[in-house]
This record gives structure tokens, C-alpha cells and sequence, in this order.
């Protein structure tokens, strides 16, 4: 057992075995506990005035005089509502209240339910008499009529919003089962969570987190802005209620924890993750926390989920993905390239351009370059041939874009023998033979590529003419005049 | 009868039933607001306006929590609002009390008097916890709801109450216990 351990026994009365053998043992802890035993035993013990049964009688006389000359003190609200209520009592036929009942000599007499006649006009069928009598009852004050109001409210369908606003004012006991059931009720929803906002902050978050699953659209969007208005009590009170929840729940309360930025959540919503029905609705939910850095637990997922991550997650994700791009883990790395073209731009480009210098990463950033298609793809593509560990990949990539751009730079790869031709063929090959052919007989005149020229074009014709220039361009003329 | 049918009856109109309820508490209730106020004169005046709003406020006493639990809570305000209008108004409860209320006078040794001051100086809400724990022998939870925190609070409270007597009480003081 350690000291901290230990010292839990220390408010305690009784203690445990194995705190005793650690006092034992631990010089530091036998101190602490003689201290406090040694200080409650001294604050128990200190000395309190004895008082005789006479001073009793003297004490509980006093007592009696106090309580008789006490006037129960009213609140100048009351006393407005009591002129409210003679103004009224017309219609309402309501008998004017007795007076506060008094303490004089020991007789107590209860008080007379003078609120009965509003209670029955609460269980009346029309809600303008309803809402009239609870706002009588809220300006009354009545505390000891809250009792019979609420079985009163037990057998009300509650109608309103102002009716439930009311009743919210009137006692925060009160209103709790009221707005319970009127919140299960489909009919009664959306007055109930629009009532929600005059119910104490705690209570109505609580409330609404309670039926939030059942809430239909309007209600629901309601009771959004009512928890983002509360943000800091959603959080608190939504977080044990993520985790306990069932997978469904959980992924129906995810963009709710999303938007009050329950940063907490995330295990839960990385759990869920796992789940194929609920994967979408967490990726999202966790995009919106705004902590890029949860992309990292992501990388097993598929690939459209995780750019969904980032898209929600805007230009931090973003950011965190060319990071990752460039990663040391390969498998990262080569995940978060394939992703990058969906967001180009030039910080993007620049980090796919560094990511094709690597050679683990060269295939799948020169991909992703190609996928992004632009003329500043072609141009970093054109720039990293130079310096590219493997050239074949650009080249072949160069060919698959197609641009009539390319079509002279890769014409000029001819002569240059590091390019494999291959390569070179495949990439000249996405070209129509009419534009190719004649551009590159002229390349059997040059001593330096006579042999590559040659290879390419039978490769591109299929013929086998020779390595001589001449036969091959009296060959495309002849063959240009019979297309004719 | 316990407190709570002592409520009811009190409510259904029987006249002693606050006496009897006075009886059971006005011991205790006396020694809280001594340790809280530390002069006998006011330790009365603050029971027995407790004991007023106790009965003022019977009918809103609506059972959540015990009666004593209830008592205490105003007991626990009374002595905080007393103590405050003491510091407001130095002297305001000086006046000579009629002869036949004094009680003995208590003769404290240097130890006492020292605790006595060290408890004073304590922070309200620790003194209240260390009283209703020691003197009362609440439970945490009892003293949470008496003084509108939380359990956990309840007992960092007492713990600090603790720590504090321990670091202004002479050292000398505390020897005994080493």
C-alpha cells in the first residue's frame, strides 16, 4: 500500500489492516494520523459552556417570545400579487387569502388551502384558464401548494408552450416530469424543448440529453441551440452518457459532442469507428473536434472515410495530411499521397514534389502528381525528372497525361539515354503514330540516338526497316500518300 | 417519533410538536454555533434564530434530506451571515446579557486558547466542515448537503482544515502527538 493509499484512511473513522501495517512501516503517515486523531480528539474535547435546565427554560421562553413577535416577512412581490389577485378575484371567484398564519402561544393553526379554487382551474379543458390560473400561481409564490399543483399537472396534456413556460417558472421540481413526459411526447416536442430555455441551465440539458434520440428535426435543431447556448454543461453531462451509450446512440449523439467540442469524446467516437453503420457519422464527428492529430488513429480505414475526415476537418487536416505524406511510416506516407490530390494547391503540390524525391514514396507521389493534372503538375513533374530516382515512372506518367505540351519534352528524351525506353514507348505510345512517327525519324540522323530512334519506332510501327533514316521516311511517305 | 413525524404533526396543527422538535436540537444546535462563533451570547442569539427560521420554513421542508440535515444547513447560514455582520459591525453584539443567562466562565489552557484562535481563523467553509465531522459526527455525504457542496469537496474541506491547524498551531503544541 502506498502513503496515498494509506491517507484515504485518514477522514475515515475506522481503518484498514494494511493501512495500519503501512502506518507502521511509513515514519511520515504515522504522524499525519496521530495528527489528526490527536487534533479532532483536542476539537471534540474542547471545553463547550454547561447550560442547567434552567437556562433551557429561560433559552425556550425567549424562544416563544422571538417566534410571537415574528411576522412571517412576505416578499413586496407577494404583496403586488396579492392586489393582482383581489383585482381578479372576480373572475377567478377566488377567496381573498387568510392571514399569514401566526405563532401565539404555542397554537398553529395550518393553513387553509386558499390556492385550492386555482388548482382546479389548472385541471380545467381550456388553456387560456390553464395558463391564466399557473400564472396566478407564479406570481403567488404558493411553495406549499406545489404538491397538489403537480398532481394537479399529473393528469394535463400541457398543450403550450406557455403553459410549460409557466410551469418552468413556477419550481424547478415541478416542471421536471412535466417537461420529461411533454419531451416523450412527438405532439409536444417542440413546444416543450422551445420551453426548455426558462428551466434552469443544468436541469434543461439534462432533460433534453435524456430524449435527444427521440427528438424529430425541428425539435431537435431546437434543442441543439439550446445545448450550444450551454456548451460547457453539454460537455460535462454528455460525456458519461457517450460512453455508456449503446453504438447507435453513441453515432446519433456524435455531431451533437462534435459541435460543443467535446475533445473527451474522441475514444468513444474512435470506437465506433470500427463499427461499418456507424463509421461515416464518427469520421465526422471527430473531423469537427478540430484535433487533426486524431487523423493518425485513422489509417485503417478506408480511404474514402479518411478524406472525409479531412474535408470536415478543413485546412488543419489538410495540413496534417501533407505532414503525413511525407511520414516516416511508409504505409502512411503512401495513404496520405494517394489522398493529396483531392486537396491541390500549391503547398500541396510542393509537398507531393518532396515526397516524389524519396524513393519508398516516388511511385505514389508521381500517381498522385498525375492525378492532379495541372499544368504546375506537369511543370514539378518535368522539374523532378532531373533528380527523380526512378525516371521511368514520370515518364510513363508525362505519356498518360497526354498534353500536346509534353509531347516535344518527351520527343527530346530520345537522346537522352537514362530514360528507359520502355518507358519512353509506353508514354509515346498514348500519342497518335501520324504526329510521333515523323517526329522522331528525323532522330535516326543523330549518331547519339540512331539506335534508341530505331528501337522506338519499331516499336511504335511494328516494322523492322533498318537503321537507316532514308528507308524509314521513304517508308512514311509512301504509306502517307496511300492513306490519301 | 422521529423528526419528520414530528413535522407532520407540526403542520397538522399540534402545538408542541416544534417544542419537542426545539428540545431534540437546542443542545446541539447551541454547541454548533458556540464552536462556530466562539462567545456564548451570540452561540444563543444564533440558535434561536435558526429555530425561528426553522419554523417559518416548515412548510416548504419538503423531506429530501433529513430534518437535521436541514436544521444544520440554516444553522450553517445563521452563523455565516452572524459572523459576517460581525466583521461588518464590530461590537454590534456586545451588549451586557441579563445576569441570570451567563453561564459559568470556561477557563481555557494555552493549548485551548491557541486552537481556539487557530479555528477561528479557519476559512468558513472548513471550519463548518470540521465541526459538522468531529463535533457532529456527520458523514460526508450528510455534510454535502448541509453545506451545498459535494462529498468530495466535503472531505478536501476537512482535510485542509486539518493541514491548516497543523501549520498554525505552535509546533510545541502538537508534541505530544509525535
Amino acid at each position: 500500500m502506498t502513503c496515498d493509499e494509506a491517507r484515504r484512511w485518514l477522514d475515515e473513522e475506522t481503518t484498514s489492516p494494511e493501512a495500519d501495517r503501512h502506518r507502521r512501516s511509513c515514519a511520515s503517515c504515522r504522524l499525519a494520523f496521530a495528527q489528526a486523531r490527536f487534533i479532532d480528539r483536542a476539537v471534540r474535547a474542547f471545553p463547550v459552556p454547561e447550560l442547567h435546565d434552567d437556562y433551557w427554560k429561560i433559552y425556550q421562553r425567549r424562544l416563544h417570545a422571538r417566534l410571537a413577535a415574528r411576522r412571517p416577512r412576505w416578499p413586496v412581490s407577494v404583496g403586488i400579487a396579492a392586489a393582482v389577485l383581489l383585482a381578479v378575484g372576480a373572475l377567478f371567484a377566488i377567496p381573498r387569502p387568510d392571514s399569514p398564519a401566526r405563532f401565539e402561544s404555542h397554537a398553529v393553526e395550518p393553513t387553509r388551502p386558499h390556492w385550492r379554487p386555482l388548482i382546479q382551474r389548472v385541471e380545467s379543458d381550456d388553456a387560456a384558464t390553464v395558463l391564466a390560473a399557473l400564472r396566478l400561481l407564479e406570481t403567488l409564490r404558493l411553495p406549499e401548494s406545489l404538491p397538489t399543483l403537480k398532481a394537479a399537472l399529473g393528469s394535463q396534456p400541457w398543450r403550450d408552450e406557455a403553459i410549460l413556460r409557466t410551469i418552468a417558472r413556477i419550481s424547478p421540481p415541478l416542471c421536471e416530469s412535466v417537461f420529461r413526459e411533454a419531451l416523450a411526447c412527438p405532439d409536444l416536442q417542440a413546444a416543450a424543448t422551445a420551453a426548455c430555455a426558462e428551466l434552469r441551465p443544468e436541469l434543461a440539458v439534462r432533460l433534453l440529453l435524456g430524449v435527444y434520440g427521440e427528438l424529430t428535426v425541428a425539435p431537435r435543431a431546437a434543442a441543439d441551440d439550446l445545448l450550444h447556448s450551454h456548451a460547457a454543461i453539454t460537455r460535462r453531462l454528455l460525456l458519461p452518457r457517450l460512453f455508456s451509450a449503446s453504438d447507435a446512440h453513441a453515432a446519433m449523439l456524435a455531431p451533437l459532442a462534435a459541435s460543443v467540442h467535446l475533445r473527451e469524446a474522441a475514444p468513444r467516437l474512435l470506437r465506433l469507428t470500427r463499427s461499418e453503420e456507424h463509421r461515416r457519422a464518427a469520421v465526422l464527428a471527430l473531423a469537427r473536434l478540430d484535433n487533426p492529430a486524431l487523423l493518425a488513429s485513422l489509417w485503417d480505414l478506408p480511404a474514402q472515410e479518411i478524406a472525409a475526415f479531412v474535408r470536415e476537418g478543413g485546412p488543419k487536416a489538410v495540413e496534417h495530411l501533407r505532414r503525413s505524406a511525407l511520414a516516416a511510416n511508409m504505409r502512411v506516407a503512401r495513404a496520405a499521397i494517394d489522398l493529396l490530390p483531392e486537396f491541390a494547391d500549391a503547398q500541396t503540390l510542393r509537398t507531393l514534389a518532396a515526397a516524389m524525391g524519396r524513393s519508398s514514396t516516388h511511385a505514389a507521389a508521381v500517381r498522385a502528381i498525375e492525378r492532379v493534372g495541372t499544368e504546375e503538375a506537369i511543370a514539378l513533374l518535368l522539374e523532378g525528372f532531373r533528380e527523380a530516382p526512378s525516371k521511368g515512372e514520370i515518364v510513363r506518367a508525362l505519356g498518360r497525361m497526354r498534353s500536346p505540351a509534353i509531347r516535344p519534352r518527351l520527343l527530346r528524351m530520345t537522346g537522352e539515354p537514362r530514360v528507359p525506353l520502355d518507358a519512353l514507348a509506353e508514354a509515346l505510345e498514348a500519342y497518335p503514330r501520324e504526329q510521333i512517327v515523323p517526329e522522331l525519324i528525323p532522330w535516326m540522323e543523330r549518331f547519339d540516338a540512331r539506335g534508341r530512334a530505331h528501337e522506338l519506332l519499331k516499336r511504335l510501327t511494328g516494322k523492322k526497316m533498318g537503321p537507316h533514316a532514308g528507308v524509314w521516311k521513304q517508308w512514311w511517305s509512301t504509306r502517307i500518300k496511300e492513306d490519301a | 417519533m422521529t423528526d419528520e413525524e414530528l413535522v407532520d404533526e407540526h403542520r397538522a396543527g399540534r402545538a408542541d410538536a416544534f417544542d419537542r422538535l426545539v428540545e431534540r436540537y437546542r443542545a446541539p444546535a447551541y454547541r454548533f454555533c458556540y464552536r462556530m462563533l466562539g462567545n456564548h451570547h451570540e452561540a444563543e442569539d444564533a440558535s434561536q434564530e435558526a429555530f425561528v427560521r426553522t419554523f417559518t420554513g416548515l412548510a416548504r421542508f419538503r423531506r429530501e434530506a433529513p430534518f437535521r440535515s436541514w436544521l444544520f444547513h440554516i444553522l450553517a447560514n445563521v452563523c455565516l451571515t452572524w459572523r459576517r455582520s460581525m466583521r461588518d459591525k464590530p461590537g454590534a453584539f456586545a451588549t451586557d446579557p441579563p445576569a441570570e443567562r451567563q453561564p459559568a466562565p470556561i477557563e481555557l489552557d494555552e493549548f485551548q486558547k491557541q486552537l481556539q484562535a487557530a479555528i477561528q481563523r479557519l476559512p468558513d467553509k472548513q471550519r463548518l466542515t470540521l465541526i459538522l465531522r468531529v463535533d457532529e459526527n456527520c458523514g460526508f455525504e450528510e455534510i454535502a448537503r448541509i453545506l451545498d457542496i459535494t462529498p468530495l469537496a466535503a472531505r478536501v474541506n476537512l482535510s485542509l482544515a486539518r493541514r491548516n491547524l497543523r501549520e498554525t498551531m505552535p509546533p510545541h503544541l502538537l508534541e505530544p502527538c509525535r
